[in-house]
């Protein structure tokens, strides 16, 4: 009797585990675009200014900015002396769940730009290495269009 | 002899209830709304008529096994729901915007295995969609087919080449949802979990996520997200300056999900709500509407009913420091997180 419950058990738990099916990391969160260690703002902490797409290059990016930057952003006005902006650019990729859309994959540079300050930082390549900025214009150019 | 008879008489009750039930037949004819069909080309209404319109058609194709009560009432019960969800023969009546989300809801529905339904391929194993159909429905709907067309995503609203953003005007919607999910106005402040490029309705879309979602992806506890978790997926018209070159043009709608297992127990847990244009008109007709939200994320039911796959947070955020003032002095950016129902406040 004891045999037979325990068996009973153990296939019970069988059953239970396999409807359980345990999700793989990559199904959960989107892996390949994750911006690992290396950067000097916690740009993905931030929030976002506008988000931009070049079909051409294939890449999607969007800008962030420290709270400097985007209280001045989202009222219009010029951006204060040390206000930081964090442009994080992304290959696109398929997204899995959406036919039609299409979301970050493999991150392709970061660009951090301190306002009036004359720093323009870019970071490219895993892991990441610094190499000439040259985007501040642009980035100082990007409106906001995320408003609250 | 008496036991044979009884036996008998047993097997003709039963079949004589076998027959009876069979007069209970709800009907199938179709329904009044106006049959019109989709101007599409001949091999993908080929694919939709094989595959779909069994149950999602005016037309319902059954097999013998399906017309015998009582696999009939289930099949003529599914039928009344896939046709309310979704009618190719009645599709040609909506707007093309509409006929165009259908199908692409449509190819979502099959590639992600919700469609043909489970119960459904086991009685009818032949209906399923091969690769290949799936492939021609894919290619006819060609989302980002246009690539660097001339102002072809969304109207173009460039001017002197640098594209005007759409804010809001106003901060408040002009009333609740229809099934009472509130209008989260933190969604702003909130981090970003994801950014996409939607080609199946050319807008772009920043998803942020509030504190306790974050917290979530965070400690990596996915797929179910925490009771309270809510995030919004803010929408713009994709503008095309002609180049390729894609920037977010008029506000079209931002959209709630927000995490309350017992008051939304009907929708997965989930509470759901769009907000539309500028005036932020809520959403929906009656307080179902929402049926259309979960049966649209039913296939990422393992996902916990979420599209969006968040990004990942690194373990580390804060980096290097050489300038001292640098990561630690530039705060987590997430000032407005706390506001999200501190007590219940917002709701």
């Amino acid at each position: 009797m004891k045999t037979l419950m325990a068996t009973a058990g153990a296939m019970l738990l069988i059953v239970l585990c396999g409807c359980q099916q345990k999700m793989k990391e990559g199904e959960l969160y989107d892996l390949p675009a994750g911006l690992g260690r290396g950067l000097p703002y916690p740009v993905l902490q931030w929030e976002a200014i506008t988000t931009e797409v070049d079909r051409s290059e294939g890449t999607m990016a969007t800008l962030f900015g420290d709270e400097a930057a985007v209280k001045a952003a989202r009222s219009g006005a010029a951006y204060p002396a040390g206000a930081v902006l964090g442009l994080v650019t992304w290959r696109e990729r398929e997204d899995p769940h959406w036919f039609g859309a299409r979301i970050p994959g493999r991150p392709v540079s970061v660009e951090f730009v301190v306002v009036g300050r004359g720093v323009d930082e870019r970071f490219v390549g895993a892991p990441w290495r610094e190499a000439p900025g040259s985007g501040a214009a642009q980035m100082e150019a990007m409106r906001a269009t995320v408003i609250p | 002899m008496v036991r044979a008879r009884r036996g008998l008489g047993g097997l003709a009750l039963v079949g004589a209830a076998a027959l009876a039930i069979q007069a209970i037949r709800p009907s199938l004819g179709p329904p009044a709304g106006a049959q019109v069909e989709m101007a599409i080309p001949p091999q993908v209404r080929e694919i939709l008529v094989r595959r779909c319109y069994a149950c999602h058609s005016d037309q319902p194709r059954l097999v013998w096994w399906d017309e015998a009560a009582p696999v009939y009432w289930v099949v003529a019960s599914d039928v009344q729901r896939a046709r309310s969800v979704l009618n190719f023969s009645e599709l040609g009546a909506e707007p093309l915007a509409r006929q165009r989300a259908e199908l692409f809801e449509s190819v979502d529905q099959i590639q992600l295995g919700a469609m043909p339904l489970r119960l459904y391929l086991l009685g009818h194993p032949e209906s399923g969609v091969t690769a290949e159909e799936l492939a021609t429905l894919k290619a006819y709907l060609a989302p980002f087919g246009r690539v660097s067309g001339q102002g072809t995503e969304g109207e173009p609203e460039a001017i002197g080449g640098q594209v005007l953003p759409w804010p809001m005007p106003q901060r408040q919607p002009t009333g609740p949802s229809p099934n009472g999910v509130p209008f989260l106005p933190g969604f702003a402040g909130w981090q970003v979990i994801s950014t996409a490029d939607r080609g199946d309705d050319h807008t772009l879309r920043i998803i942020t996520g509030n504190d306790i979602a974050i917290r979530a992806i965070q400690a990596r506890q996915l797929p179910s997200w925490p009771e309270g978790a809510a995030f919004a997926s803010i929408a713009w018209q994709a503008v095309d300056d002609g180049h390729g070159h894609l920037a977010p043009g008029k506000f079209v709608q931002v959209e709630f999900m927000e995490k309350h297992r017992v008051e939304f127990a009907g929708t997965g847990g989930w509470g759901f709500a769009r907000f539309v244009g500028d005036r932020l008109q809520p959403y929906g007709k009656g307080s179902h509407f929402d049926n259309e939200c979960i049966g649209c994320h039913e296939p990422v039911k393992k996902n916990d009913f979420v599209f969006s796959l968040p990004l990942p947070e690194e373990p580390e955020p804060r980096g290097l420091e050489p300038g001292g003032q640098r990561a630690e002095a530039q705060g987590t950016g997430m000032p407005e997180s706390g506001v999200l129902r501190p007590g219940g406040a917002v709701r």
